[in-house]
């Protein structure tokens, strides 16, 4: 008998891990151990070449040639906030204030940092132009770029209704001006071209798409000397002196980084999930939903640019409720409410209740889309629609 | 008896040097950096005294900055 894949909620995490994430964890623990250049061990120099590895295949899963430019983190906000925090805004060059562009539908680990810049009187922040699903409009984009321009982001993939960007459209259009492109949905599932695209600064998550464990995630940096190192601290290098090395990718990782973590990354970037289901079944999925009564998705307008994330509305079951029936019924774990993109859903007009989101591993069958249609059709008709 | 030590700039190259190394059968051994070099915590590479200038070379064409130091 084959077990049914119950959890949806994979923008959050993705789960289950493939086993040897786990084994690599614990090898790290128990067998392996030693710190990223921090001895001279033979042991500390194995881990440190095993994350060297993990950096490389990061590096080429990207597109990215400056590898030692591509640093690890704790996450993509950690990396967010050493982005964001290290660029100086208030350049002495910049006579009025700095202008930074976004997409409609960024996650609070960019709308809270730059809030803040907001309100220390550094940027002002200003909205791409976008179709009514959020998919940010490349054509428009150069009537609205001023002098004062420093930075435009863009989250790659939506974790509120998996709207695409089109990230390489983007750059063309915005042309020496910086482009962050934040990419902790789309990593493992779209392609992601840093060099290709023309990308300036990239964040990513190691426990989304790729299957890692929390706790991982990275930044590149293009021009490194564009950024003021957020932490100070260790690196195992250029110890004499108190100033942090200006050399890559030390100059962005002090302190020891995690190690047990980024050896379960490096065996989930080698073990990445055969997809159990094809895009034209995610489709299907959404069809079958949309043909219940009283449901509406928060769909892309074009399909090329829906990713596999499904928010879900009904007309008379509020989103937090329905995500518990869904559980409580049915053992189908999902996620209502905002998601932490609260300008998502202001933009997407279902702020602030929120939606009940549906976020599919590349693990589910068509058998497990079955039950979570067969769920929600006994919901709406235990509802009465 | 003097000896030959490879400097690089971070653990990174380090290991990119070490790797190199090994792919072109150049001997080498991974030690810390001597203190009469630096009081640096790093590693770096123990190269052959006769095959270092060449061995720097090397790597130098290969795109890492390596400074070649020599200690007791």
């Amino acid at each position: 008998m084959t077990s049914r894949l119950t959890y949806f909620d994979n923008s959050a995490t993705t789960f289950p891990k493939p086993a040897a994430v786990a084994q690599a964890m614990t090898r790290y623990l128990l067998e392996e151990g030693g710190s990223y250049g921090r001895s001279s061990h033979a042991r500390a120099f194995r881990a440190s070449a095993v994350l060297e590895r993990c950096r490389e295949r990061l590096a080429q899963l990207m597109d990215i040639s400056q590898v030692e430019h591509l640093c690890f983190t704790n996450n993509a906000t950690h990396a967010a906030n050493v982005i964001l925090q290290g660029i100086d805004f208030a350049s002495p060059e910049t006579v009025t204030k700095a202008e930074v562009l976004i997409s409609p539908l960024e996650h609070n680990a960019i709308a809270r940092p730059l809030a803040q810049l907001e309100k220390q009187g550094l940027i002002t922040v200003r909205q791409l132009p976008a179709a009514a699903d959020g998919v940010v409009q490349p054509d428009l984009i150069a009537p609205v770029l001023t002098d004062n321009t420093r930075l435009v982001i863009v989250n790659h993939q939506s974790n509120v209704n998996g709207a695409i960007q089109p990230l390489a459209q983007v750059k063309q259009a915005i042309g020496q001006i910086p482009l962050l492109a934040d990419v902790s949905q789309s990593l493992g599932k779209l392609p992601v071209q840093v060099d290709r695209w023309g990308i300036d600064y990239l964040i990513f998550t190691g426990h989304k798409g790729l299957f890692g464990p929390p706790g991982t995630g990275g930044l590149f940096i293009r021009q490194p000397d564009t950024v003021q190192p957020l932490h100070l601290g260790g690196t195992g290098s250029n110890s004499e002196h108190l100033a942090m090395p200006e050399s890559m990718p030390d100059r962005f990782e002090a302190g020891t980084p995690n190690m047990v973590g980024i050896y379960g990354l490096l065996a989930a970037l080698d073990n990445a999930p055969e997809p159990q289901h094809s895009r034209s079944d995610f489709f299907a999925l959404m069809e079958a939903i949309e043909a219940l009564p009283g449901y509406r998705i928060q769909r892309t307008e074009n399909r090329d640019a829906q990713g596999e994330v499904i928010s879900l509305l009904h007309d008379c079951i509020d989103a937090a409720t329905l995500s518990w029936q869904l559980e409580k019924a049915f053992a189908l774990e999902t996620r209502p409410g905002l998601h932490c993109a609260p300008l998502a859903h202001q933009f997407l007009h279902s702020f602030p209740e929120g939606t009940c989101r549906l976020s599919p591993s590349p693990l589910h069958t068509t058998a497990d889309f079955d039950y979570l249609i067969t769920a929600l059709a006994a919901i709406a008709k235990e509802s009465g629609r | 008896m003097k000896r030959s030590f490879l400097l690089l700039p971070s653990m990174r190259s380090a290991i990119k040097a070490e790797a190199f190394c090994r792919a072109n059968n150049i001997a080498c051994e991974v030690v810390p950096v001597p203190r009469q070099i630096s009081s640096e915590c790093g590693m770096c590479l123990e190269v052959d005294n006769g095959a270092a200038e060449q061995i720097q070379r090397q790597l130098e064409q290969a795109g890492m900055a390596v400074v070649l130091a020599h200690a007791e």
